[in-house]
């Protein structure tokens, strides 16, 4: 089984509000070789209706146990290391 | 002719061809139920909500997370299964086109307009203005509080603009939006990042993003076996045969045309889906 963690403290990366998203690093998914990891915004909000937290998730659970391949080049792409996964 | 033609194509063939789709009376058509109850039509509704980038992300996962329920064995894997079929022609699905049907749809539509493609953004990280989008739900993305950011294009644009994506590889793919006539958007497809084609060839959801009205089929005397149509192929259903001459799998064919635009011997046609004894029953 794959299992994917994800520490909000450590990623900490600014918010653009305008773009809706996080503009400066997300190297984790590009460096994806399947793009299982998917970056989702929270449902809690400020007043102005920025989400507060967002993170990296693991979706397409069990194709995951097949596709993703142990290559840990998102552990080592992190520049915080904020990720870890065990299998 | 697969049922959803025959129910909304009329007299145009394709369901997509059909000008009524892109009317805006379609669009804001209400229900008995939103007359009394005195709200919006749910595209409307629909699209307000999913106007805000921020909110899609989530939902996205959220269904990404229950259409993993599809590998399981037996009666649950299969109940979502059918769930997921029925939602897809309820929410926002597609079918793949090739570039022919792609610039018809052009013509046929007004107010094009360019989104960031929201799969790349989510499991790739990066913006890129590929998503198509033309008029009642462009009108509505803008009424909304916190919208998108849009390039607006002429036709002439968009025309060039899609065939450059041809070119690079992206599959073009019409997609409706909450009932099938009502088209509003042309993707373009990386599908590696693709969030519709993933459900669709891991776990069998069929109508989420349906193959298109055609299939391809190899010209034995003229193909060279050169290999260009196997490396260009995103689905991987091509491949040279003992003979050299390139073999195309018909169950696997989703019809896009892409490989018939990388082939200089013109060796590749695509023929009518409906007429082809193997892949008629594919979708």
């Amino acid at each position: 089984m794959v299992k994917f963690y994800f520490d909000p403290e450590k990623c900490d990366l600014p918010y653009d509000p305008s773009e809706n998203r996080p503009t400066t690093c997300l190297k984790c998914l590009e460096v994806c070789p399947y793009a299982l990891l998917m970056f989702r915004t929270m449902k809690e909000k400020d007043e102005n209706g920025v989400p507060l937290r967002y993170d990296i998730h693991m979706t397409f659970k069990s194709y995951a146990n097949k596709y993703c391949p142990d290559c840990l080049k998102c552990v080592e792409v992190c520049p915080s290391q904020a990720l870890k996964i065990t299998f | 002719m697969c049922k959803f033609c025959k129910k909304h194509a009329k007299e145009h063939g394709k369901w997509y061809l059909n000008p009524e789709g892109y009317t805006e009376e379609l669009f804001y058509k209400l229900t008995l139920l939103d007359r009394i109850l005195g709200r919006q039509p749910r595209k409307v509704r629909n699209a307000l909500k999913s106007s805000d980038s921020s909110w899609y992300p989530l939902q996205l996962s959220k269904q990404m997370d229950l259409v993993d329920w599809a590998s399981k064995p037996s009666f649950i894997g299969s109940l979502i299964r059918k769930l997921g079929n029925y939602m897809a022609l309820r929410t926002h699905s597609g079918q793949v086109v090739p570039l022919e049907d792609a610039l018809k749809i052009v013509d046929l539509s007004h107010d094009h307009v360019v989104y960031p493609c929201m799969c790349k953004r989510i499991f790739g990280g990066q913006d890129e203005y590929k998503c198509l989008n033309f008029a009642p739900l462009t009108e509505v993305n803008r009424k909304a509080p916190r919208r998108w950011k849009e390039k607006r294009l002429s036709p002439e644009e968009a025309k060039e603009k899609l065939e450059e994506f041809s070119e690079k590889g992206y599959v073009h793919a019409v997609f409706w939006w909450c009932e099938m006539p009502q088209a509003v958007c042309i993707c373009n497809c990386d599908t590696k990042y693709c969030t519709a084609l993933r459900p669709k060839t891991w776990y069998d959801i069929e109508n989420v993003y349906r193959k298109a009205e055609y299939v391809a089929e190899v010209d034995g005397d003229n193909c060279i076996s050169c290999g260009n149509c196997v490396v260009r192929c995103p689905y991987g259903a091509i491949s040279l045969g003992v003979d050299d001459r390139a073999i195309i799998d018909p169950t696997i064919c989703f019809g896009c045309g892409q490989c018939r635009g990388v082939c200089e011997q013109n060796a590749i046609k695509l023929v009518d889906r409906n007429t082809h004894l193997i892949a008629k029953k594919i979708w």
